[in-house]
C-alpha cells in the first residue's frame, strides 16, 4: 500500500506533498479506494472502542491498598494550621458546608460567603450552568450570605458574583482553578458519601 | 449572559487535584481514581481480554501511581502516565500468567475476546454489538502482541506516536513502523473477509 495513505492519515505530509497527494486521490481509483478503506477501517477502531466499566468497588479497594501517609514529623503544625482553618470558618461563619441529602444520592450543599456592605450575592458555577439558572444566596444578616443547593457527586467549579458587578474567588476554597481570564474559579467536590 | 469563567482545562484540574493528593490529601486521590478507573480498566481489559486480570491492573496500577505520584513530572496527561502503567502492569501479568500455565502463545487468536464474552448495559451495547466493531475487534485481537499493542494506543487509546514511544519504550519511527504494519494487516484481512462473505 502507498505510505503516503499512512503518513495523510498522520498529517504528516508536508504541505506540498499534502496537496499533490490530494491531486492524485481525486484522479486515482485505486488510491482512492485504499485511502477510503483505510480511514473507515480507523473511523470503525475509534468509535468501537468498548469503554467498559470498572467493577463498582474498585475504588474502596485501591484506598484500602494505599497505606496511610506516615506521620508528618511536623505533624503540630498541621494540626495547628487546619486549627487554625476551622477557627477563621467558625469567626466568619463562611465557607462550603455538605450533608448528604437522602434522595437520589444528592448531597445538599451550603454556600456561605461573608460580604459586608453587599447587597446581592450569586453563586455561579458549572452547576448551574454559570448563572444561566440565577441561584442567589439569602442575606443572612452581618454581611453573611448563605444559599443551600442539591448537587450530584462530581467536581464543579464556581465563584460568585456580588452586586451583579463584583467577581468574588470564594475565599475559603479548598481547591481552584485559573479561569484563563487572570481570575481563578473556586473548586467544590462533592463526595460520593454513603448512606449509614 | 456571557459565560467567561468555565474556561479550564482537564489537566490543569488533575494538576489541582494531584498537588493535593502530594499534600496527603487522600480523598483527592480518590477524585483520581473515579476520573479515570473506567478508562484504566477498558485499556486493562483491551490487553488481557480477562476482567479479573484487568480489575488487577487496574487496582495495581492506581497504587502504584499513588506511590510514584511524586515522579509524575507532568509532561503528559496523567491520564497517559497512568495508561503508561497500565500496559506494562498488563503485559507483565501476560507474561506471569503464560509462565505458571505455561499455555503457549497468547496472540493465537484461540482466546476469547472481551466483546464477545460480556454484555455492557446501556448505550455501550448498541455499539458493541454492531456486526462490523465486532468483526474489527477479532481481528484486532489476533494481531501479532507488538502490533496490536501500538495499533491500540494510537488508534483505540488515540495517543500520540510519541506518547506511545514512551509507553513502550521504543522509537516514535519503531512505533511508526508497527501502527502501519498493524492498520495494513487489518486493512487487508477486514476487507478481504468481506469480500468472501
Amino acid at each position: 500500500m502507498d505510505k503516503r495513505i499512512h503518513l495523510f492519515i498522520d498529517n504528516e505530509l508536508s504541505p506540498s506533498g499534502k496537496q499533490a497527494f490530494e491531486k492524485e486521490l481525486s484522479e486515482n481509483k485505486q488510491l482512492r479506494e485504499d485511502y477510503e478503506k483505510m480511514s473507515g477501517l480507523l473511523k470503525l477502531a475509534g468509535t468501537h472502542n468498548g469503554h467498559a466499566q470498572a467493577p463498582q468497588n474498585i475504588t474502596d479497594r485501591i484506598m484500602g491498598t494505599i497505606e496511610r501517609p506516615q506521620e508528618h514529623p511536623y505533624s503540630l503544625l498541621r494540626f495547628l494550621r487546619i486549627a487554625a482553618a476551622i477557627a477563621i470558618v467558625i469567626a466568619t461563619g463562611a465557607g462550603v458546608f455538605t450533608y448528604v441529602h437522602r434522595e437520589n444520592n444528592l448531597v445538599n450543599i451550603t454556600f456561605r460567603v461573608s460580604v459586608p456592605n453587599a447587597k446581592t450575592v450569586y453563586v455561579l458555577g458549572s452547576f448551574n450552568q454559570w448563572g444561566d439558572v440565577p441561584e442567589q444566596l439569602r442575606n443572612a444578616g452581618n454581611g453573611l450570605f448563605t444559599l443551600t443547593l442539591k448537587l450530584k457527586p462530581g467536581i464543579y467549579q464556581y465563584v460568585y458574583k456580588v452586586d451583579n458587578n463584583e467577581i468574588l474567588s470564594d475565599p475559603h476554597a479548598r481547591l481552584y482553578t485559573q479561569d484563563g481570564f487572570g481570575q481563578r474559579n473556586a473548586i467544590l467536590i462533592v463526595k460520593h458519601t454513603k448512606l449509614s | 449572559m456571557a459565560k467567561p469563567y468555565k474556561q479550564y482545562t482537564e489537566e490543569r484540574l488533575d494538576g489541582e487535584i494531584i498537588t493535593q493528593c502530594r499534600n496527603g490529601d487522600k480523598h483527592a486521590y480518590r477524585l483520581l481514581i473515579d476520573r479515570y478507573k473506567d478508562t484504566i480498566y477498558s485499556t486493562a481489559l483491551r490487553f488481557t481480554r480477562d476482567p479479573s486480570t484487568a480489575e488487577e491492573v487496574t487496582q495495581e496500577t492506581f497504587v502504584k501511581a499513588w506511590k510514584y505520584l511524586n515522579r509524575f513530572e507532568g509532561r503528559s496527561k496523567f491520564s497517559t502516565w497512568l495508561i503508561s502503567i497500565a500496559v506494562n502492569k498488563a503485559k507483565d501479568m501476560i507474561k506471569d500468567k503464560h509462565r505458571s500455565v505455561n499455555t503457549g502463545d497468547l496472540d493465537t487468536g484461540n482466546e476469547t475476546s472481551f466483546f464477545q464474552s460480556h454484555t455492557i448495559e446501556g448505550p455501550e451495547e448498541t455499539l458493541m454489538n454492531d456486526e462490523l466493531g465486532l468483526k474489527l475487534q477479532r481481528l484486532i485481537d489476533a494481531l501479532p502482541a507488538l502490533y496490536k499493542e501500538a495499533f491500540v494506543l494510537r488508534h483505540v487509546e488515540l495517543l500520540s506516536y510519541e506518547e506511545i514511544s514512551g509507553i513502550s519504550k521504543i522509537s516514535i519511527e519503531a512505533v511508526k513502523m508497527r501502527v502501519f504494519r498493524a492498520r495494513e494487516i487489518l486493512k487487508k484481512q477486514f476487507y478481504e473477509e468481506d469480500h468472501d462473505g
